[in-house]
């Protein structure tokens, strides 16, 4: 891994006057090499490939020069140089390349990226030594500054806004307003100390404390997590005690935070505090929760406080219609809505024209980070301060420490995914510290962590139509964890460069949701009082559901009901609809009669998947389960869309149909080993050079390839044998019942129709399969091993064929 | 055995590399260091395993190695071994990698020589 070179920490004062040098290469002997030619004027960072440079260069924002190689693993230096010039970290950062290229096209290409300079193999001393001090002098003191600037303070503090932001949105969430609210919260207070500082420099307000406050009006309604929903989202008038609760979430933040494990007294804190508490003192006295007036309130909250009240008039809340923006002003200015300081009426009034727009524009990014930084940097230097670094190092501290400390509370999984090094990082609350954090590089491998692989591509193509004014998506999936697979809200948004270059990456949350979701799907029945509307409940939710009954666990008979509320038992028994003689192992129905509670299983019936629901209740007095399933693959049309959208659709989620094959995905092997463990016959299928394809033809070749392989073998078998998709072109196919000699022989037949199929785009490409099979093979792990072993085998001997041929 | 012997053995020029790196004292070290470059078993380890693009790479480091060190004959050796392998072909000239085996076995027994 990348390591600082020499101590950092215990010689700051060096680390100050000493320019950090990034050295990227490959070779430990070039490294060391350059490190000893350049000597001990400089403290040396080391990266052995092109991401691990992009990653010191992330955490280390004080790096001053980056001697950068060509040739490396993972991530070469042009792929570097790419993602710098993206970023526009190359142009505050002088890149040296180092080649043993003698092709004058490679340092050309270098230059074209950005390089500042070249130098050749072999190294000479002396001119080393001399490129490398010309370039530091070239990059002066007062770029670096700005750069520390700009990177230290705001381009950090972007993301870590947006963090602060989002977790305060899964917060509001709660609340059903939109997240929209807070950045226009941030706007507005934005606007309005910008106007303040115009107007009268009683407040002593700089730049900084502006940026501080407008990122910390996010915070302003944390402790309504401490508030019952039922509260919250009351539409109606709130009782006095209701009320009272209400109110009680501005001392509630302000304890949130004072439990915060950071140093209380720091500016950030403070004001953090203040906003917290006291966004609903008013003027006059007669706010809450301490009753101070006048500029007693910290202008912190009292700019929040207008900001917030502003968005409240103008938004629609659930016991309130939308105010127009003049009527909001004119409330605002005639005390019908809180009292303000009237300098920060004049304020308002002064910004009212251009708000209306502002705030329709705004958003996160429209923020002109790189503008700011430059008003910063020319403030820093008039007053003559440089030791901004240190106020930057802490504010950024202490917001990742908020962050994290925010994070915690909020729980489930966190995620963070970087566009351009196509990285996903996530935090997973629930686990043990030492594995909460897992970095995955998604060109390195088909894993998307926690996400199934249908799942990214689908929230993907959510961020891909997010914009900058809608950035926030939302989507519901099934999530397979150790308690099974259970439903999560997935919420994220995506972040957007300065520039209109798309968006740089997207931060998200992932929480559990599934009792919700099973809530929410049959609220219906749970409601009903009496029998007739048990009736009236299960025929609703027929309407969604292709199997709903009642059964009794104890009989395990199955019940009718009858429309005017006559419970009969039949002759029926309940397990007789998966094809059993017996009651089922996993009966979800006894376990939800013990918890009288919802359970949940997942049951096949030949070769449909069921998700079945059974939810304990009464009927007259006689206990019994409801059972609600619903086939996993009829929200699919022909063309493999959704088709039933909403409602039952979220639950019929594919979750175990790869959605490019429409074969099986192999989650649906590991959730059904056991229905699949006696099976016959296995073979492992994979295709013959289809990288080649890839490589020649493209992705959407490809992609076209393994859809027409698999429809080919799906033509081949039966209803109930089995395709999966067993790896990126590796399909695993189980035969439940056939003889020996038809096995070996349907796979000869396979091999031969995937052999005459043709791509309708590309007619000339040959497709060809290797299968390896075995038959009673037990258990299916050792068959399938054995079966890959075979597959090899006979795909080396084609090779050998092949070679020989040639 | 001196440097300047130990480079003539090896094909190579110690005055020469001297104009680079203008302390004996630390190109000896830098030479010493050689010993623990892993390019060598690397670019084994991948031919061995058929990995053309980390075997190209591994030749490439250990010609740039070479030509830093002024190490002559490794430096042609490995250079002639990189050109073949760019692009991840298969290597069709086993006798290519043979010559870089050998140079790298005339380092390492001059290097047990060498003066400390």
């Amino acid at each position: 891994m990348a390591n600082a070179g020499c101590g950092t920490d215990c010689e700051e004062q060096h680390v100050k006057i000493r320019p950090k040098i990034l050295i990227a290469d490959d070779s430990m002997m070039n490294r060391e090499l350059l490190s000893e030619i350049l000597g001990d004027e400089y403290v040396y960072l080391y990266a052995e490939n092109g991401v691990q440079a992009l990653e010191v260069l992330e955490q280390n924002l004080d790096v001053d020069l980056l001697l950068l190689d060509i040739n490396m693993p993972v991530m070469d230096g042009f792929g570097v140089l790419d993602v710098m010039k993206r970023r526009h970290w190359i142009e505050e950062l002088p890149v040296i390349i180092i080649s043993a290229e003698d092709d004058a096209g490679f340092i050309q290409k270098g230059y074209d990226l950005g390089a500042t300079d070249y130098i050749n193999r072999p190294f000479n001393f002396m001119v080393v030594q001399r490129r490398v001090s010309n370039t530091l002098m070239l990059y002066g003191r007062q770029k670096r500054l700005m750069q520390l600037i700009e990177e230290q303070v705001f381009e950090r503090e972007k993301t870590n806004s947006t963090m602060v932001n989002i977790l305060s949105h899964v917060i509001e969430s709660r609340n059903n307003e939109t997240g929209i609210h807070l950045l226009h919260v941030r706007t507005l207070t934005d606007l309005l100390l910008r106007q303040l500082i115009k107007m009268t420099d009683a407040y002593q307000l700089d730049e900084s404390d502006i940026s501080m406050i407008t990122t910390l009006s996010a915070l302003h309604d944390i402790g309504k997590i401490g508030v019952p929903v039922e509260i919250l989202n009351k539409p109606g008038k709130l009782t006095p005690e209701e009320w009272e609760i209400m109110k009680s979430h501005s001392l509630i933040g302000d304890s949130l935070l004072q439990s915060a494990p950071v140093a209380q007294d720091d500016p950030l804190m403070r004001t953090a505090h203040e906003i917290c508490r006291w966004h609903h003192e008013r003027w006059d006295g007669r706010g809450y929760p301490d009753g101070i007036k006048g500029d007693e309130i910290p202008i912190s909250a009292q700019v929040v406080a207008m900001a917030d009240v502003y968005d409240a008039l103008t938004s629609e809340r659930c016991y309130k219609r939308s105010f127009s923006h003049e009527q909001a002003v004119r409330m605002i200015n005639n005390g019908e809505c809180g009292a303000f300081n009237p300098r920060l009426i004049a304020c308002l009034n002064a910004v009212a024209p251009e708000l209306e727009t502002a705030m329709h524009q705004e958003n996160a990014a429209s923020f002109d980070y790189q503008q700011e930084s430059k008003r910063l940097t020319t403030e820093v230097l008039e007053k003559g301060e440089v030791q901004q670094d240190d106020r930057a190092q802490r504010l950024l501290s202490i917001e990742k420490t908020e962050v994290s400390f925010f994070s915690e509370q909020c729980g489930g999984i966190q995620f963070e995914y970087d566009h351009w090094l196509n990285r996903v990082i996530y935090t997973d609350w629930s686990a043990e510290p030492a594995k909460r954090r897992k970095t995955l590089y998604l060109s390195e491998s088909d894993d998307t962590g926690i996400l199934s692989k249908e799942d990214w591509a689908r929230l993907r193509g959510l961020i891909w139509n997010s914009t900058r004014n809608k950035p926030d998506v939302e989507m519901e999936v099934l999530i397979s964890t150790e308690k099974g697979a259970r439903w999560h809200r997935v919420r994220a948004r995506s972040i957007w460069t300065t520039e209109r270059l798309g968006y740089a990456g997207v931060v998200g949350q992932i929480t559990d949701i599934h009792e919700e979701v099973l809530a929410r799907g049959l609220q219906t029945i749970e409601n009903q009082k009496s029998v007739e509307q048990v009736y009236e409940g299960m025929e609703e939710l027929r309407k969604l559901f292709s199997l709903v009954r009642l059964v009794d666990p104890v009989s395990c008979k199955v019940l009718t009901l009858s429309e005017d509320g006559v419970l009969t038992e039949t002759d029926e028994c309940c397990f007789a609809i998966w094809n059993r003689g017996e009651c089922c192992d996993n009966c979800s129905s006894s376990r939800a009669l013990a918890a009288e509670n919802w359970t949940s299983k997942l049951e096949l019936q030949g070769t449909t998947l069921y998700f079945v629901l059974s939810h304990y209740l009464t009927v007259g007095s006689r206990p019994c389960i409801l059972e609600i399933a619903s086939q996993l693959d009829e929200c699919f049309d022909t063309n493999g869309e959704p088709a039933v959208p909403g409602q039952a659709g979220t639950f019929l989620l594919n979750f175990y149909r790869d959605a490019l094959t429409r074969a099986y995905s192999r989650m649906y092997l590991d959730n059904f080993l056991p229905n699949l463990e006696h099976a016959d016959g296995v073979a492992i299928v994979d295709v013959d050079k289809f990288k080649q394809i890839n490589d020649t033809y493209g992705h959407p070749v490809g992609d076209e390839a393994l859809k027409n392989i698999a429809a080919v073998i799906l033509s081949c078998i039966r209803d109930n044998d089995t395709l999966i998709r067993y790896g990126g072109d590796e399909f695993l196919l189980i035969f439940s019942q056939i003889g020996e000699e038809v096995f070996f022989r349907r796979l000869t037949q396979i091999r031969d129709a995937v052999r005459a199929s043709r791509l309708p785009s590309h007619p000339e490409l040959q497709l060809d399969i290797s299968i390896g099979g075995v038959y009673r093979v037990f258990p299916l792990a050792e068959a399938i091993r054995q079966a890959d072993v075979r597959m090899y085998e006979s795909k080396n001997t084609k090779a050998k064929m092949r070679e020989e041929h040639e | 055995m001196t440097l300047s012997e130990f480079y003539s053995k090896l094909g190579g020029n110690c005055a020469e590399v001297l104009k680079r790196i203008p302390s004996e004292q630390m190109l000896k070290k830098f030479v010493k260091m050689y010993q623990k470059d892993p390019s060598f078993s690397q670019l084994e380890e991948a031919v061995a395993q058929k990995d053309w693009q980390t075997a190209f790479r591994a030749a490439h480091t250990l010609k740039g190695v070479a030509q830093n060190l002024g190490l002559a004959d490794l430096q042609r050796t490995a250079s002639e071994l990189t050109e073949a392998l760019r692009g991840a072909k298969p290597l069709t000239q086993p006798e290519l990698l043979d010559a870089v085996r050998i140079s790298q076995k005339q380092i390492v027994d001059a290097m047990k020589e060498l003066d400390a």
